[in-house]
């Protein structure tokens, strides 16, 4: 009996969950740039320098991406910043 | 107002100025949800995305994340207006001491201040980084002055803890 194999679409959520999710710091006046380079130290286990090196492209640029990958794990990082008061997002990557 | 360490697991600071000191103290009530305007709220609970197409996300994170956040702040608050009952007046000037563990309350409850006196009153970068002291015979100036009293009192503690 010979047997075949039909591959179905991939529903739009499946797609939107496989593709790469950014989290993204954004800029704002009143957080301290020692308090968000700690932040970024203690979310990501980033070290000094990287850490420094995103803060200061939040500061100078307005937002730095943070981190890349799956979207339920950037949802729980947006999260975290959160917690942290900080101005985060997710967003798809590429865009 | 000095920064001080008094031994390996308490921070404070001393020579508290009288108003300093009512600065400090009010910290929780300022940051009380009932004190909170809708812009500062919009602040502490800002949306997960700028894309429109996420509107589930929206929803799911104001019912299911934005409670676990007002615990969170809830608590900091707490453990902030335990500490302060330690503020203790010493002659003309007022000192607290805090276990080093709370430094993370401390830093997340001077940060819901901050954020919500800057919220209410919209600063922006230049009305916080002016170098010229702020004008202290009305509320703006007096607010701005909170801010940084504020912003030195995380610094302190960021650097304790690093």
């Amino acid at each position: 009996m010979a047997t075949e194999t039909t591959e179905l679409p991939a529903s739009e959520t499946e797609t939107e969950l496989a593709q790469p999710w950014n989290v993204v710091v954004h800029n704002d006046p009143v957080n301290l740039m020692s308090y968000v380079a700690m932040v970024f130290r203690r979310v990501f286990g980033f070290s000094s320098e990287r850490a420094q090196k995103h803060m200061l492209e939040v500061h100078e640029r307005g937002r730095s991406v943070l981190w890349t990958g799956e979207r339920e794990k950037a949802e729980l990082y947006v999260q975290q910043l959160h917690g942290y008061l900080l101005l985060a997002t997710v967003e798809r990557a590429g865009e | 107002m000095e920064f001080y360490v008094p031994g390996k697991s308490r921070v404070g600071f001393r020579h508290i100025h009288p108003l300093l000191a009512e600065l400090v103290r009010s910290l929780p009530a300022l940051v009380e949800p009932g004190a909170l305007s809708d812009e500062a709220q919009q602040r502490f609970y800002p949306e997960p995305s700028h894309d429109e197409n996420l509107r589930d996300l929206r929803s799911d994170w104001k019912a299911f994340v934005e409670p676990g956040l007002q615990e969170q702040f809830r608590s900091a608050r707490d453990v902030v207006a335990a500490d302060l009952k330690s503020l203790v007046q010493r002659k003309d000037t007022f000192e607290i001491t805090i276990p080093l563990k709370h430094a993370d309350a401390w830093l997340n409850v001077l940060n819901q201040a901050r954020l919500a006196l800057a919220a209410d009153l919209g600063f922006n970068e230049s009305a916080l980084g002016a170098t010229e002291p702020p004008d202290l015979s009305n509320e703006r100036g007096m607010n701005i002055f909170r801010v940084n009293l504020y912003a030195f009192m995380q610094q302190c503690l960021i650097e304790q803890m690093e």
